[in-house]
């Protein structure tokens, strides 16, 4: 116990005043005669002991009270065993849930009501670091308490959801930047039901937080403090996604977006008016009714005139716990007709004898029907999506070349069982990796024709080639035979596991049913050797019945185990093989996901300026370097794109090429566009169920506070103590009271009253 | 002192004027109003008996020889004069003089406010209104023992011995009333009034023993209790040391507050088995407290006696003392100052 006040506690020693007072009063006394000593003496002798403790309870009383009253004008503090010395340094870990749900019903009040709270009562030379659940890789800067202060007054709660194990982490590893060996860590969230994992994984993270914190010396404090109140209006309205229903979008070609509402709330809500939004200009207005917990759509047709970044919003009007995300904005690239340069290893002047007919037929199949699809190709609605070019040999080098810095640079390159590169090997390498860097795509067949180990020297390729599989060997295998028969070599054959919308670039074929998968015979393919130093960036896209790759992806680069024609498969002789292939191309030309980022993942940009200038959603502008200007010769994919990570505001981000860092003219003078989203479940706004948090919390030995005032006063009585003059005065008042009851009452006997109630039996009176 | 200090003029005729009628035959000197055990020549027709020689003439019943042809005489009840004898406390404690108490002489001292002054009061009014209905009055003090005494007399200047006594200062020792009424009762006419006036604060079994004896020698007997107001309420709130008036050795130092309740208990302890002793041996008794006039208490006495009750008119045990709260001694007080008739009528 320590005293704020630790001078007045000198004037406990008053207690000498109702003693010298006692004594005094022992000493003086007046004399008087008295008759009736026959009765007092009988009186005085039964009640001497009594009347003995009688005074001398009186006197512990009356002594009580000067020394209560000093020691609560001393005001006390009342320490407990984990508290600081008030005049130890603390560092004070802050960690901020800045998710967009915390703008919800005052969530955010009672957060800033905390933090300020806290660093006002931090002393000069303790320190603050503050994380952010949005920014968690940041780097910790550790700043003074007024520092601090001015620091939290522009944080922005509009930040994607929030995952509290990292968060735990991410405080747990800035306990090592503290200058202080006494640190605290306060979590401030609303924790909600998505910020931790399912299932209870979570759990071993936080077991595993707790083992780091106890290895600690001293152990850090953890607090939490839960900001989100039962009674809090939940109401809210979000717009759930904002999605095209088409892979692509081209140029002056219609295209519809359908964008999601979703009703949080327990009433309906009918003519909600939503607006679209195109490149900033409200285009049309849509009214849409949602039933209590329901869901509602809307759509938009619309046709771009220009190729390009193009921004779509969808916004609702409507008041509700959250309005930042009644408005969702999607980024989409308007492309021009695909162009796609087919690379030939086998070709051949029957029909369907070359190695890439099929294929072309898959994608321009409008080109077989109309001799004049080449001049329509622009208007027709019923024209080609995609214009394929056929070379063969390593004219396609010559011609990249030429093209790469021009708008007729071909979107994807198809090599359908090329033997290799190029006969200028190490030209065609550099050229095919520009044009990777350049955004280009690349699809790989493999054949016969196919020479891997030069392939297998181009990094760009997702996988290594192997040896080649047949059904043959396979069955061999199984029936343990060296030699299979001709016929059964026909009858042979590898089913296709269907995909089932597992991949999305097969999404639009799952309506079609597993059937269109079932006919498909794989005769041969070639083993892929998937790396599995990065195995997170390669996806399977189609895989046999036995889950052997048939192709993967990885970036702009699919390579397909098996070639395009009819020889290793039945593939191209199959229906699915048209729109399989028109998706794939789709797809991969169309992929919007570089272009649409969850706020506070890094977007990509690429590397055809040196220097981007980036105008973030709130007007804020940034600069943004792609080549390091030293090591330009070892440029890989990484390297040439550049990487923002200052992603956290939700909105649109523009990236400006500076005009002397152009590395061409012609193609990247015009600003890219890329938006950030937060997920729709961060507007989901109920919390952890009340056991979760509190398993949470004991798991850490933390303490969980659910109001404001409650964290700032532990936490203030955690390092100086609790202030506890009211109880003593409390005390003090309540001493005084005994003393005067002790003094009118407690002297007189019980029997007394009694008595008193019962005289004496008889009346005395002699009738 | 002097006798008019004690009892003014006033107060002489006022109890001139009170009638105190023995309850039971006493045996007197002369014809008085008191019933006498001897039958004798007063109108009150008591009995015929046979007429036997030497019978005077003027006695035979005339009228009954008409009727009866045998001769028979005519007997009365007799009424003879009273004797009484007080018996007058002069022990060490009945020299409390507390402040509420009359101041009966000279105001600069409290001599005068002593319950010794209010007990002499007292005799002397007795003995006024005895001598004024031509009854014997006889004095005894006592304290320890008995001290001076008188015997009953009946004479006008009777009265001037009987304050000759009364006016020392003498006695002051310790109280038994017990051992002192049995020393008494030799000295004691048979079938005489005996009036008690003490304030009682000794043994009350051995008191109550004297009492019986008393009773035995067919005295009537009167027991005033002469008691100061402090001595019922116990005003005190401070540390006092109380000197014992009969002992000047005993002393206690006592917080008075702390013991006021257990004092009144006490009191009330001691004063019901002294209402019991009186009870059993047919003993008027009497509680006076020394702040009321004399002669009103006098007054209210024989008024009482005269309806057949006293001791629970004047006693502590009063409807105010059945309060919860200890006694005040307004309760007592407020009982005393009340009309003669108001309590006679209860």
């Amino acid at each position: 116990m320590s005293f704020l006040n630790l001078g007045l506690l000198a004037g406990a020693l008053a207690f000498v005043v109702p003693l010298a007072i006692h004594l005094l009063f022992r000493s003086r006394y007046r004399s008087m005669d008295w008759g009736a000593m026959f009765l007092l003496q009988d009186v005085v002798a039964k009640n001497r002991r009594r009347m003995q403790w009688h005074q001398w309870i009186l006197l512990a009383l009356r002594c009580a009270i000067p020394i209560l009253l000093a020691l609560a004008m001393a005001r006390p503090l009342l320490s407990s065993a984990r508290a600081l010395p008030g005049s130890e340094p603390l560092t004070l870990i802050l960690c901020l849930d800045d998710s967009r749900s915390m703008q919800a019903s005052g969530r955010l009040d009672r957060v800033l009501q905390a933090t300020n709270g806290l660093i006002e009562n931090l002393s000069r030379g303790d320190e603050v670091i503050v994380i952010r659940t949005s920014r968690l890789a940041a780097s910790f800067q550790r700043s003074a308490p007024r520092d601090a202060l001015a620091e939290l007054t522009e944080v922005q709660f509009a930040g994607p959801p929030a995952d509290y194990t990292n968060a735990l982490t991410a405080c747990l590893d800035a306990c090592k930047e503290a200058s202080h060996p006494s640190r605290r860590i306060v979590i401030c969230s609303d924790f909600q039901s998505n910020g931790l994992a399912a299932g209870n994984r979570w759990i071993d993270a936080v077991e595993d937080a707790q083992v780091r914190l106890e290895r600690m010396t001293p152990t850090p404090r953890v607090d939490l403090l839960n900001v989100s109140q039962t009674d809090d209006v939940l109401d809210n309205v979000v717009v759930e996604s904002l999605l095209p229903n088409a892979p692509a979008v081209l140029k002056d070609r219609a295209v519809s977006f359908t964008a999601k509402i979703r009703n949080d709330s327990d009433r309906p809500i009918s003519r909600l008016t939503g607006r679209w939004i195109y490149n900033g200009q409200s285009v049309q207005t849509t009214n849409v009714d949602i039933e209590p917990r329901g869901m509602a759509a809307a759509s938009f047709t619309l046709t771009p005139e220009t190729s390009g970044d193009h921004t779509l919003a969808f916004a609702i009007e409507h008041t509700d716990a959250i309005v930042s995300d009644n408005r969702r904005r999607l980024g989409f690239h308007a492309s021009p007709q695909i162009r796609v340069w087919l690379v030939d290893g086998n070709p051949s002047d029957e029909p369907l004898q070359s190695e890439t007919d099929f294929l072309r037929l898959a994608l321009s199949p409008f080109a077989f029907a109309s001799v004049n699809q080449n001049s329509q190709a622009s208007t027709n609605p019923r024209s080609d999506l995609v214009s394929s070019r056929v070379f063969t040999g390593s004219r396609w080098s010559n011609e990249l070349s030429r093209a790469i810095n021009t708008t007729d640079r071909p979107d994807v390159i198809v090599f359908a069982n090329v033997k290799q590169v190029g006969s200028r090997r190490d030209t065609d390498n550099d050229l095919l990796d520009r044009y990777l860097g350049m955004d280009g795509k690349i699809v790989f067949f493999d054949g016969d024709q196919v020479d891997s180990k030069s392939w297998n020297d181009q990094s760009w390729l997702p996988a290594k080639i192997d040896r080649l599989i047949t059904a043959s060997d396979v069955q061999a295998i199984i029936e343990n035979e060296t030699t299979v028969s001709a016929e059964i070599q026909e009858n042979l054959g590898f089913t296709i596991e269907p995909p089932r919308g597992r991949q999305s670039v097969w999404g639009s074929l799952q309506d079609a049913g597993d059937g269109i998968w079932e006919e498909v015979r794989v005769g041969r393919y070639r083993r892929l050797l998937i790396d599995d130093s990065n195995p997170a960036t390669t996806t399977v896209l189609l895989r046999t019945s036995d889950q052997a790759a048939l192709a993967i992806r990885r970036s702009n680069v699919i390579q397909f185990a098996i070639g395009c024609d009819a020889e290793w498969s039945t593939l191209p002789l199959r229906a699915v093989y048209l729109p399989m292939m028109q998706q794939l191309i789709l797809d991969l030309v169309g992929n919007q996901e570089s272009m649409n980022v969850v706020a506070g993942q890094p977007m990509l940009v690429p590397g055809t300026a040196s220097t981007w200038t980036v105008v973030s959603p709130d007007g804020s502008t940034s600069t943004l370097q792609t080549n390091p200007p030293s090591d330009s010769d070892a440029t890989t994919d990484d390297q040439r794109s550049g990487v923002f990570s200052e992603t956290q505001l939700a909105g649109i981000y523009r990236f400006r090429p500076d005009s002397e860092s152009q590395s061409d003219n012609s193609t990247s003078s015009q600003t890219l566009l890329r938006v950030a989203e937060i997920p729709a479940e961060e507007s989901d706004l109920r919390s952890l169920e009340s056991s979760q948090i509190e398993t949470f919390a004991n798991r850490l030995n933390a303490r969980l506070f659910d109001s404001p005032e409650s964290l700032i006063e532990a936490t203030a009585t955690d390092r100086f103590g609790q202030e506890i003059w009211r109880p003593m005065m409390f005390l003090v008042l309540l001493v005084l009271i005994t003393e005067l009851l002790w003094q009118q009452f407690a002297g007189r006997p019980k029997s007394a009253a009694t008595a008193w109630k019962a005289p004496f039996a008889s009346a005395g009176s002699r009738q | 002192m002097r006798f008019p200090d004690l009892f003014t003029s006033r107060d002489a005729s006022r109890a001139a004027a009170l009638q105190w009628i023995a309850r039971q035959a006493v045996e007197g000197l002369t014809a008085g109003r008191h019933r006498s055990p001897h039958k004798g020549s007063s109108v009150e027709f008591k009995e015929h008996r046979p007429y036997v020689p030497g019978d005077e003439l003027r006695n035979i019943d005339w009228r009954a020889f008409g009727k009866s042809d045998r001769l028979y005489i005519r007997e009365f009840e007799e009424e003879t004069n009273l004797r009484c004898t007080l018996l007058v406390d002069r022990s060490g404690s009945m020299k409390y003089a507390g402040s509420r108490a009359l101041q009966l002489t000279d105001s600069s001292t409290s001599i005068g406010k002593r319950k010794q002054d209010y007990a002499t009061a007292v005799a002397v009014a007795i003995a006024y209104m005895m001598l004024s209905s031509q009854d014997a009055v006889g004095l005894m003090t006592f304290d320890d023992r008995i001290g001076d005494s008188l015997p009953p007399r009946t004479t006008p200047s009777h009265l001037q011995s009987l304050l000759a006594i009364l006016a020392g200062d003498s006695g002051g020792g310790e109280t038994d009333l017990g051992t002192v009424i049995r020393q008494a009762m030799l000295k004691l006419p048979r079938r005489s009034l005996v009036v008690l006036i003490s304030d009682g604060l000794g043994d009350p079994e051995s008191l109550g023993k004297a009492l019986a004896s008393l009773r035995a020698q067919r005295q009537e007997v009167v027991f005033l209790q002469i008691l100061d107001p402090d001595e019922i309420d116990f005003p005190f709130h401070d540390r006092i040391e109380f000197r014992d008036l009969e002992n000047t050795d005993h002393r206690e130092i006592i917080d008075s507050r702390q013991i006021r309740s257990r004092y009144i208990e006490s009191l009330q302890r001691h004063n019901a088995t002294l209402e019991a002793a009186c009870r059993r041996n047919r003993v008027d008794h009497a509680l006076i407290t020394s702040d009321v006039p004399v002669v009103d208490a006098l007054a209210r006495f024989v008024a009482l006696r005269r309806g057949g009750g006293v001791s629970g008119a004047l006693s502590l045990n009063t409807p105010a003392a059945t309060n919860s709260t200890p006694p005040t001694y307004k309760a007592v007080a407020s009982k005393l100052s009340s009309s003669p008739e108001d309590i006679s009528s209860r």
